[in-house]
């Protein structure tokens, strides 16, 4: 059928106005037409009767002349031709009889033979010579009879006054009537024209109205409730545009509402840090008065003779003076490294050092203290071939360690410096004390400016408070991380872990090998450019246990795969050379980690918060379908009929296709349009896996992971992402937003480690009960 | 002659040495404390005329316990004249708010604090 669009409506339209017109116009010709009929038959009508009265008149003047001429003729032929001429009189007459009427023709007739008569008669007795007053009276009676047929034929026969007013009445109403007949026929007309264009722009009117109403909606941001205009014309299409529009407004609505979120943390964050800077400066302000009060303040007493050179205080206040210049002197030190540090100023110098000499000099720096206090100080370091660092600042942070520790340990206490090698890059500097310990609340204020935690107002100021918060910022400036264990009453041990030779500036990581806590841990290999977030991870995997290798480009994942095989992957989804995505399908090609499951990692906050998405496998589309069945077949997914495969996709195409593709497996698939069906879905039954599309409008891929995988049970279900061959890098940033996103609001991020484990768990047992 | 002792609230014991020693040489009794808990503790038994208060300590501030002795009727009467390195906007108001009975800045003029202490060393009417 063809489409009823807008232009054949209009078209419609046109020619029915146009075919009510014609029929107009043919109206108008056909009553016109009638009229002249009526005018016609008037005509034929009264004619012969104007015609008849004057034939009539004129045949009867010749029928009394020939009575004159017979009787003044004296002839008797004429006489009886006269007989002749009535007939044909009365002849014409009674052929005219309709014309005047039978009645009147017939009264006619006997008036003319009455006077025939009576004229005949008396023509004899004139002819035979007869006179006298009979004669007399019967020529008058003759003449009045002549005059009565003069009288009743001008009655009869001639079109008069009646005739003329009836025949002008007849057009008259004939006109009436064709001026009510066109008058209908236009009315009619008019009516189905109206009618039939009612009807058709009616159904414009309710698509225009639908589309109004749909535009109003959007444009007070509502975008949940499409425009329904089934159909195949203009508005339909038209209907269809705005709803993707409408979609792609709601989507970017969102994004900017996530994108303003974003912002209005992070200017939290950012007002946080200012906040901070301004209480930084009042504190420091504070610090350096402080003993700057007690040099000019002393020096004045001594300046100006308060106190003399003989009396005692002469000589403790010199002493005061001075321990109050170094006290500042440090503390301007320190100040002035961190704000270089902070502004990447900070120049290092690394060489080649043998540790453990440091560690000795900085112990032997600290003895004494150690010995008045009765602390006993032990050394282990290991032999660490090739460690190359800045002496002074390396000899900083250890002094600053081992001095709080001896801050803070009390008589017979012990203080221990360790140095191990860790992973294959770094190693690990320990100081354990066997001091008062910290409590849980104050470890975050440990490696703050100023923020000295009180251990006695005696104690505070043998220190400037910026001691941690310097060590932190060296260490990391050098490519290291800080941090401290502690056990209120037991001990602290406060820890640093350096690169063995130490980048610094941006760095750029080199991909490293950390072995796991046996030789038998599972080997995790980590893809991740961005160097704090690999820090990250790798830390989240190797305090666990797992063996760890690096790769910080697609490329360099590509070529440790094709050396082993891993136990596991953990993917950034955006890389320097290629979208993650890409990377696990070019993984998945080479035959060691085929089967290797794989977890796209969103790192999120400041402390390292690590989610990671266990993606089983990625499929491009359009539709392989031999390698949708290695996919399955790698996944161990049985097709069991109790179990069905969950297929989430926006694009019903797309869903129809791999539905049948599944079922022509083997396998029984649930279908559904958005990621909210799903996860209602999922409620009621637990699919055997799920097919995910990652770009969908409302709740997208990574959201629908995020809820699902908290579900009971779901947490080793296989997830195939199943998405547009090539992703854009913003479709990338898009869904590594939307993975933080989600990340950030959700309950807790997945620990990536137990997500790893539900996984190699999970993987186990399904090797274990066999293939289906 | 009046009440001449004066109390000084500081953590650092530095600087309370140096004021100490200056306004005990200038005929004024001095005692110390070293914090707030301890001033409290000391002001028990001994009544001066001025409390010389730092305002940034650890723990309880300078400015709370000025606010707490100003609402004791007790302690009321004590001159009270903030010590503070502070130097920002706003610093003075705050400390007259709490109840300040003056503001010294630091680092101390040793030559000036004298006189700055006797005027507040006067006796009330």
């Amino acid at each position: 059928m063809a489409r009823v669009t807008l232009r054949i409506k209009l078209f419609a339209i046109a020619g029915a106005a146009g075919f009510a017109f014609f029929i107009l116009i043919l109206a108008s010709a056909i009553t016109s037409q009638k009229v002249n009929q009526q005018v016609t038959e008037i005509r034929e009508l009264y004619l012969p009767k104007m015609e008849l009265g004057g034939h009539l008149e004129s045949q009867f003047e010749r029928l009394t002349k020939s009575f004159q001429d017979a009787v003044a003729a004296h002839d008797p032929e004429a006489l009886a031709a006269t007989r002749t001429i009535k007939d044909a009189f009365i002849n014409d007459l009674m052929a005219a009889s309709q014309t005047v009427g039978p009645d009147k023709a017939a009264t006619l007739r006997g008036v003319v033979d009455d006077y025939y008569d009576s004229a005949y008669d008396l023509s004899q007795r004139l002819m035979a010579g007869e006179t006298g007053e009979s004669i007399v009276a019967r020529a008058t009676a003759m003449q009045a009879k002549q005059k009565l047929v003069a009288e009743t034929l001008t009655k009869t026969a001639s079109f008069n006054r009646d005739d003329l007013t009836t025949a002008f009445t007849s057009i008259q109403r004939a006109q009436q009537q064709a001026t009510r007949d066109r008058l209908t026929i236009s009315i009619v007309c008019v009516l189905i024209v109206v009618f039939l264009s009612m009807w058709l722009v009616r159904g414009m009117i309710q698509s225009l109205t639908l589309l109004t109403g749909g535009f109003e909606r959007f444009g007070k941001g509502r975008f949940d409730q499409l425009i329904q205009l089934p159909g195949e014309d203009e508005f339909s299409v038209l209907a269809r545009q705005a709803n993707r529009m409408a979609e792609s407004l709601k989507f970017a609505m969102s994004s900017l509402e996530g994108t303003l979120a974003d912002t209005r943390d992070q200017n939290v964050a950012v007002q946080e840090a200012s906040r901070m800077k301004s209480e930084f400066l009042a504190n420091m302000s504070h610090e350096l008065r402080t003993p700057l009060n007690a040099i000019i303040g002393f020096a004045q007493l001594l300046h100006d003779g308060e106190v003399r050179a003989d009396m005692p205080e002469f000589q403790e206040f010199l002493g005061d003076i001075l321990t109050s210049g170094q006290h500042l002197l440090q503390l301007i030190n320190d100040v002035l490294d961190l704000s270089k540090v902070e502004a990447g100023k900070f120049e290092f110098h690394p060489e080649a050092v043998e540790l453990g000499d440091l560690v000795r000099e900085v112990l032997a720096i600290l003895r004494n203290t150690a010995a008045s206090k009765g602390v006993r100080v032990e050394q282990h370091v290991d032999a660490i071939a090739g460690v190359e660092l800045d002496t002074a600042r390396f000899k900083q942070v250890l002094y600053n360690y081992v001095s709080n520790a001896l801050k803070f340990t009390a008589t017979d206490g012990f203080v221990k410096v360790r140095i191990t090698k860790e992973g294959n890059a770094d190693f690990r500097l320990e100081v354990e004390d066997s001091g008062v310990g910290i409590e849980e609340k104050d470890i975050s204020r440990l490696f703050v400016e100023f923020q000295q935690l009180d251990a006695g107002a005696a104690k505070r100021h043998s220190g400037t408070g910026l001691g941690l918060a310097l060590t932190k910022r060296l260490v990391e400036a050098q490519g290291g991380h800080v941090g401290v264990r502690s056990e209120v009453g037991k001990g602290s041990t406060f820890f640093a872990v350096l690169p063995l030779k130490p980048q610094v500036g941006g760095p750029k990581l080199l991909p490293r090998s950390i072995p796991g806590n046996h030789p038998t841990a599972a080997t995790v290999l980590v893809v991740e450019d961005n160097p704090r977030d690999q820090g990250a991870i790798v830390q989240a995997l190797t305090s666990v246990g797992y063996a760890v290798e690096t790769a910080v480009t697609g490329a360099q994942a590509l070529a440790k795969c094709r050396e082993r095989t891993f136990d596991a992957i953990t993917l950034d989804l955006i890389l320097a050379d290629a979208g993650g995505l890409q990377v696990l399908q070019e993984i998945r090609k080479d035959e060691r980690n085929k089967h290797v499951p794989v977890i796209v990692i969103t790192v999120v906050t400041e402390y390292g918060t690590v989610a990671g998405f266990a993606i089983h496998d990625v499929l491009p589309k359009p539709l392989d379908e031999e390698a949708l069945l290695q996919s399955l077949q790698r996944a161990g997914i049985s097709n069991d009929a109790a179990r069905e495969i969950l297929i989430v996709d926006d694009n019903g195409g797309s869903r129809r296709l791999m539905s049948a593709a599944m079922n022509k497996l083997g396998y029984k698939t649930t279908p559904v349009a958005d990621a909210e069906g799903g996860l209602q879905i999922v409620r009621g039954t637990i699919p055997s896996a799920v097919v995910l599309d990652l770009m969908m409008p409302g709740m997208d891929g990574f959201e629908f992971l995020e809820h699902f995988r908290q579900m009971p049970g779901c947490g080793s279900v296989p997830v195939i992402i199943w998405t547009a061959k090539d992703l854009t890098q913003a479709d990338y940033a898009r869904l590594q937003a939307s993975a933080q996103a989600v990340v950030t609001k959700g309950q807790g991020a997945n620990a990536i480690a137990e997500e790893l484990r539900a996984f190699l768990a999970g993987r186990g047992r399904r090797e274990g009960e066999g293939d289906g | 002659m009046g009440n001449k002792q004066i109390l000084i609230v500081d953590d650092n014991p530095t600087n309370m040495k140096l004021i100490s020693y200056l306004l005990t040489a200038k005929g004024y009794v001095v005692r110390t404390a070293n914090g707030a808990e301890e001033a409290l503790a000391v002001l028990q038994g001994f009544h001066p005329r001025l409390i010389l208060m730092d305002l940034q300590m650890p723990g309880v501030d300078g400015l709370e316990l000025t606010r707490r002795l100003k609402a004791d009727a007790k302690t009321q009467d004590i001159a009270i004249v903030a010590v503070t390195a502070y130097a920002m906007k706003g610093d003075e108001e705050r400390a007259l708010a709490a109840g300040c009975d003056g503001y010294i800045t630091k680092p101390i003029n040793t030559r000036t604090l004298p006189d700055e202490v006797a005027k507040y060393m006067k006796d009330v009417v």
